[in-house]
């Protein structure tokens, strides 16, 4: 049983890899323990066995080309040189397309997974493109008051169209806290001065065209949900 | 090289300075073959671990802190490529059949006994059959403290595992490379 704990750390006992009181304490036990001591023994063979590893320093066979190689790729980081888990990403493809049939279906999946993918991103780009354009449309000759709205969620942007922003506007005063624009208990804003002199700022709610109940809750759930938001206002002309 | 010319070699190296940068290289890329060749038991492969890094290394010069030590941090990207390398072979059936059948690479016959290597392939062929059947963690840890012979706080700083993973892990690693030293070296104990 004494022999089962110590001789784990007979393993680190040569190389001073244990704590002062285990060793101590391993010590001994060893020298009242013959089978210890014959183990320790054994593992300190081992140990000259891997010397013999230390006898030989392994160098590149051409050192000055392969600091040129290195310098070569500094320059220009080509394909191969590219990180590993990148280099892993290509091995794994150019494995997947070795012309077994099991791995030319994984292959085909892969493919259209992967051009779905890039379908919908050049998709969404698309979109947001067009709203923006549509909104640029809109707002450049306004006479009214101008607000832009947009949400940052890590990388990805939405951008909401004017008919969003006057809806928005429109429901400000409930959400609405001493002057001050409050989303997700965060400040984002002071608004007072522009709501001030906003019409939308006096319109009730209910009265905005196009509004509907149920989408002023789900911009208000947005808005509670994304902390992080960026809601500029300016009146044309001011 | 002191302290002081590395930092100063480093710091016009953080400043796009080639020349400077080839100095570095030339200074540590056979440290970085070393612990490359060990851990992935191929040349080629070494020779392009040394490749990625540096140019990582220069890619991320401004990220390194001078308080750290340079071949600490060095050593730490090195040993990520291989790792990703090793899973990358890990995952490639056929790759992992034909070292198994051949040695390194197919073309380096299996060393017979412990005899001392003489070159980088029969030293990569023997690390090779001594560490290959080991988990990852096992070969990692006894490659850089035993081989490349890393203290236990740079084997810390380099894996980023706790002194206590590294010792257990290593404890196993020196278990089971008596036993293959024992069947399949034919190393004697007694």
């Amino acid at each position: 049983m004494e022999c089962e704990r110590y001789r784990p750390l007979l393993y680190l006992y040569k190389h001073g890899e244990l704590s002062e009181r285990a060793q101590r304490r391993l010590e001994v036990h060893v020298s009242s323990c013959p089978r210890c001591s014959r183990e320790r023994q054994a593992i300190e063979t081992m140990g000259h066995a891997l010397n013999r590893l230390h006898s030989f320093e392994p160098a590149p066979e051409d050192p000055q080309g392969l600091t040129a190689r290195v310098m070569a790729g500094v320059r220009a980081p080509i394909m191969p040189h590219a990180p590993g888990r990148v280099r892993g990403i290509v091995d794994w493809l150019s494995a997947v397309a070795r012309p077994r049939p099991v791995r030319l279906a994984a292959a085909s999946v892969a493919v259209l997974l992967l051009g779905t993918f890039l379908y919908q991103l050049a998709l969404t780009v698309d979109q947001v493109s067009q709203l923006e354009e549509k909104m640029a449309e809109r707002a450049a000759p306004a006479v009214r008051p101008t607000v832009e709205y947009s949400v940052r969620i890590e990388d990805a942007r939405q951008v909401v169209d004017i008919d969003w922003v006057r809806r928005l506007a429109g429901i400000l005063p409930a959400i609405r806290r001493d002057g001050l624009l409050v989303v997700n208990g965060v400040t984002v804003m002071e608004l007072k001065e522009y709501l001030e002199r906003s019409s939308l700022s006096r319109s009730p709610a209910a009265s905005l065209p196009g509004m509907e109940p149920d989408a002023i809750d789900r911009l208000l759930r947005f808005l509670q949900s994304h902390a992080e938001v960026n809601i500029s206002l300016g009146v044309e002309g001011v | 090289m002191s302290d002081q010319l590395l930092q100063e070699i480093i710091e016009k190296s953080r400043r796009g300075d080639e020349p400077a940068f080839s100095q570095l290289v030339r200074r540590h890329q056979t440290y970085v073959f070393a612990l490359a060749l060990r851990l992935l038991c191929d040349e080629h492969d070494a020779e392009e671990i040394v490749q990625q890094t540096f140019i990582r290394v220069w890619q991320n010069l401004q990220r390194y802190k001078p308080e750290q030590k340079f071949t600490t941090w060095l050593y730490r990207i090195a040993t990520n490529l291989c790792l990703d390398r090793l899973r990358v072979r890990s995952r490639d059936a056929a790759r992992v059949s034909s070292l198994d059948q051949g040695g390194v690479r197919g073309d380096v016959p299996d060393p017979r006994g412990m005899e001392e290597a003489h070159s980088n392939r029969e030293l990569a062929a023997i690390v090779y059959r001594l560490t290959s059947q080991l988990p990852e963690k096992q070969r990692l840890v006894f490659v850089l403290r035993d081989l490349q012979e890393l203290s236990i706080e740079e084997v810390v700083a380099v894996t980023g595992m706790s002194v206590g993973s590294i010792k257990t892990n290593l404890c196993y690693a020196r278990q089971r490379i008596r036993e293959i030293l024992r069947r399949q070296f034919h190393v004697s104990e007694a």
